[in-house]
């Protein structure tokens, strides 16, 4: 691939995750929004979150190849006690050493 | 909720500092745990296929999109056009719209400057620090800017390592980190879920019953973005706050 293509593609790309990140917070804020939209705007955080990792746990998949649905696998095993820990000490650093913990420990033991 | 769960829940955001760069600062640890494996994946994947360092260094800093970058490194290999790489990333990368949006109701007193720092640096994982910390009450905008800027350098330096570092680590896995940005998201949602009662928790599960549906059937690019106006929607009809 030729070098002026990549930065074509990178000033391309710039743009268009710059755009969508600042715009609606130049245009926003100080704006009286109704409350129900507030509301909804307020349960955009959870859904993303899961809507991120949801794929991420249930369908193992390599970066080039398309998803592979499997039960069982070692991502699931190892975001139970990484659930648990989260939900128990509400520690971000804890959830993270858990489950990185958890995820090497498995793989040592199958 | 108990005081004693609050507090906890303040001390794992570091919200005792008193110093708003250092609090955000501190803030940023945990997720930098999360994310510097994928940065070092990204950089890895960079070499291996190619890119110069400074075509590697030079998607981090300016794209500063982990799901993109991979995406983009693909289809670059894969010879796909301009046009259609540039659109894919708009496509992921539309999601920041809903977050940015979610975050402006707390910024009402922030200048035009802060609210540009703040969205320009946003991620998924200081978008949802910030979610937490606003809603605690701590719209410190230096706070966030900081957090947001540790993150940035951070991400540009795991990309660069793991270009460096090449072909040395073989088997990343093996050390668990391939599990860190799930165990991070986790982490992330446990918090918002503890804050924001039963909407949240039917918004997270149909959030993330729609993106796998998605994936499955193909349409990847999609999943995240469609899975949280789902989510949400489903969390604001169900739900009663």
């Amino acid at each position: 691939m030729s070098v002026s293509k990549t930065w074509v593609v990178i000033i391309g790309m710039t743009l268009a995750t710059l755009l969508p990140r600042v715009i609606p917070l130049l245009l926003l804020p100080g704006r009286r929004m109704p409350r129900g939209i507030e509301r909804w705007l307020s349960l955009v955080a959870p859904a993303i979150m899961a809507a991120l990792l949801a794929p991420e746990l249930l369908l193992v998949r390599d970066t080039l190849e398309g998803p592979a649905f499997s039960l069982f696998n070692l991502n699931i095993l190892a975001a139970v006690p990484t659930f648990w820990v989260a939900w128990k000490t509400k520690s971000l650093f804890g959830a993270v050493a858990t489950g990185i913990a958890a995820s090497a420990l498995l793989r040592l033991a199958l | 909720m108990g005081n004693k769960e609050n507090m906890q829940k303040h001390a794992s955001v570091g919200f005792s500092q008193a110093n708003p760069v250092l609090r955000g600062a501190k803030r940023s640890l945990p997720v930098l745990l999360g994310f510097m494996p994928v940065g070092m994946a990204y950089g890895l994947l960079a070499q291996q296929l190619g890119l110069g360092l400074w075509d590697t260094a030079g998607m981090s800093l300016f794209v500063f999109a982990g799901a993109s970058q991979l995406m983009a490194l693909s289809m670059l290999h894969g010879g796909a056009s301009v046009a259609a790489i540039v659109g894919a990333t708009f496509v992921i990368n539309f999601r920041h719209v809903l977050m940015a949006a979610s975050l402006s109701p707390m910024l009402r007193v922030w200048s035009k400057w802060h609210c540009a720092l703040l969205g320009g640096m946003l991620t998924d994982e200081s978008f949802a620090i910030h979610s937490v910390c606003f809603a605690e009450g701590d719209t410190d905008p230096a706070a966030a800017i900081s957090l947001n800027c540790v993150i940035y350098v951070a991400w540009t330096a795991a990309g660069c390592a793991g270009y460096m570092l090449g072909t040395l680590i073989e088997r990343p896995e093996a050390w668990g980190i391939n599990f860190a940005l799930p165990a991070m998201f986790i982490g992330l949602l446990m918090s918002m879920l503890d804050t924001r009662g039963r909407p949240a928790l039917i918004a997270a599960l149909c959030g993330g019953a729609v993106s796998v549906a998605l994936v499955l059937a193909g349409a990847e690019s999609w999943a995240t973005l469609l899975g949280a106006l789902a989510g949400a929607s489903a969390g604001y009809a169900k739900g009663e706050a």
